[in-house]
């Protein structure tokens, strides 16, 4: 069955690269432009894994991952952080929000791509 | 009091710091219109900021030397007039940012778009080139030329066995040629023992006409011998002749057959050169497409390299709109500190020493990439550091 990934960034540009990295694999993908937003697109159709960037307006990728941890459907969804923040501390932060993987940006689609295999569930 | 002369200082000591702001600005927009000017665009960021610092450093030079003139209403206005000043230019600085952040990301956000049409249209170029859809349903050419090549290998197999079986028939019917000469002696030897039955009649009747009325019923034996060895030898005569026509018969069809044989070899000898010239027109064709196929699955991995390394090169954009963002809200925090030091002033009489420190801090912390934390630390940066992007790091 095609597993649907729920690509969340500001940038148009970073959520076009993602997603055509994504769709070239075969995975159908939502995309958000921040976290409020990404928290509607979790309402609809069933998400499989989500990749978020980590410096947003509305609301950050961190507080996002906190919130879609509270959801029970959603609790146990593999998350990604994609972003330029390199720093340990960030990444500190998101692995203690509940991310599963951490990126830096520029990515490189094989690196991605290997990781959503590696943590989408079957 | 704020003479001519130090009027002119303040307007030399701020050029630096317009020019520095300014190139901040045109430098995406050099970028948004003329691409080749890419490589300059970070020098002319790192320009920029450099221009930007100096004119920082010639305001805090300047500001002590008014700080020297207490309670001068003149330095209270240009102080005041000076915050108002910047907040403008501030104002119109970000906004110039923002068009060029939005402009910039809309632009490579189209670019991007239509790069990634291409690359769909490549896909679905490169999988008809190897696939061709019939009816709905797709097999591969070269499949298709290879069952084609089998099915025509059967009917010459077929025709071999049939010319095979062909020939076992006939060599059965030129053995039945064997048995029409055992035939016709037999026929022969019912016609002589006919004659000889027939002879030893004869000479009974005689023998029976000498014995008088003694040999009368033999005479009578010996009329119907003599009768039955010439129906014999009519009999023996009838199978000679009909053994005769069954024999010029066979060896008529056995002389048509041959014929035939001759016409038929020639048949499947001129079928088989044409179903091998066909396969071998097959083969020339499935190797080319091969050889073609081959090309095609080089082409396509270059062609997936190439947009690999072009997804990596088009995240350059999400990078200046941070680093850019970062400097926009930097600036923002301009005219806070000019106000300060005008209220400071009008406050107390004295200027506070300036702190650019804190700006510079300010903007630090909003740091995300490698390369703002370097340029900060004085050295430069042109390209943006990937190393990070090499490896995933798993919680």
């Amino acid at each position: 069955m095609e597993k649907t990934v729920l690509i969340v960034d500001d940038s148009a540009t970073m959520r076009q690269l993602i997603s055509m990295t994504l769709k070239n694999a075969g995975y159908k993908v939502i995309e958000a432009n921040d976290g409020s937003d990404a928290l509607t697109k979790l309402n609809g159709p069933k998400i499989n894994l989500m990749i978020s960037d980590v410096n947003m307006p509305v609301m950050d990728g961190i507080t996002l991952i906190k919130k879609v941890k509270e959801l029970p459907s959603y609790r146990f969804m593999p998350i990604i952080m994609l972003t330029t923040e390199a720093g340990d501390s960030k990444k500190a932060e998101g692995k203690a929000a509940g991310a599963k993987a951490w990126i830096v940006k520029p990515f490189q689609p094989d690196v991605l791509l290997s990781a959503v295999k590696t943590l989408i569930l079957p | 009091m704020l003479t001519e002369s130090n009027t002119k200082t303040v307007f030399v000591m701020m050029t630096p710091c317009i020019v520095g702001i300014v190139t901040i600005i045109i430098a995406p927009q050099m970028l948004a219109g003329v691409l080749p000017l890419l490589v300059l665009f970070p020098a002319a960021i790192i320009f920029g900021v450099r221009s930007l610092q100096s004119g920082m450093q010639q305001q805090t030079e300047l500001a002590t030397t008014l700080g020297d003139n207490r309670h001068d209403p003149d330095v209270a206005r240009y102080l005041t007039e000076l915050g108002t000043i910047d907040e403008e230019l501030t104002a119109i600085w970000q906004k110039q940012i923002d068009t060029c952040i939005s402009q910039s990301e809309q632009a490579i956000s189209d670019l991007t778009s239509r790069f990634n049409s291409i690359v769909e249209k490549l896909e679905v170029a490169n999988s008809l080139s190897q696939q061709q859809s019939v009816q709905g349903q797709s097999f591969d050419v070269i499949d298709f030329i290879s069952s084609c090549e089998d099915a025509l290998r059967c009917v010459l197999e077929t025709l071999k066995t049939t010319m095979e079986n062909r020939d076992s028939l006939l060599r059965e019917v030129h053995g039945l040629l064997a048995y029409i000469d055992e035939l016709k002696g037999m026929a022969s030897s019912v016609s002589k023992i006919a004659a000889q039955t027939n002879l030893l009649a004869l000479n009974a009747a005689i023998e029976a006409a000498r014995a008088g009325e003694m040999g009368r019923g033999f005479s009578i034996v010996a009329d119907e011998v003599r009768a039955l060895s010439s129906k014999s030898g009519e009999t023996g005569e009838l199978i000679n002749k009909t053994v005769r026509v069954i024999s010029e018969a066979i060896t008529k069809t056995f002389r048509n057959a041959e014929e035939i044989v001759k016409g038929d070899d020639q048949g499947a000898s001129d079928s088989r050169s044409k179903i091998n010239e066909v396969l071998d027109q097959f083969r020339r064709v499935a190797d080319s497409m091969e050889r073609s196929s081959e090309i095609l699955r080089t082409c396509n991995k270059e062609i997936q390299f190439d947009v690999a390394s072009s997804i990596v090169h088009f995240q350059f954009q999400d990078r200046i709109s941070q680093i850019l963002s970062h400097v926009q809200s930097n600036i923002a925090e301009l005219p806070h500190e000019i106000r300060r030091h005008g209220a400071n002033y009008s406050a107390s009489g004295t200027l506070p020493s300036v702190e650019w420190g804190s700006l510079a801090r300010s903007l630090e912390s909003s740091y995300a990439t490698r390369e703002e934390e370097i340029n900060h630390k004085g050295s430069s940066v042109t390209h943006a550091s990937g190393n990070e992007s090499a490896a995933v790091t798993f919680f």
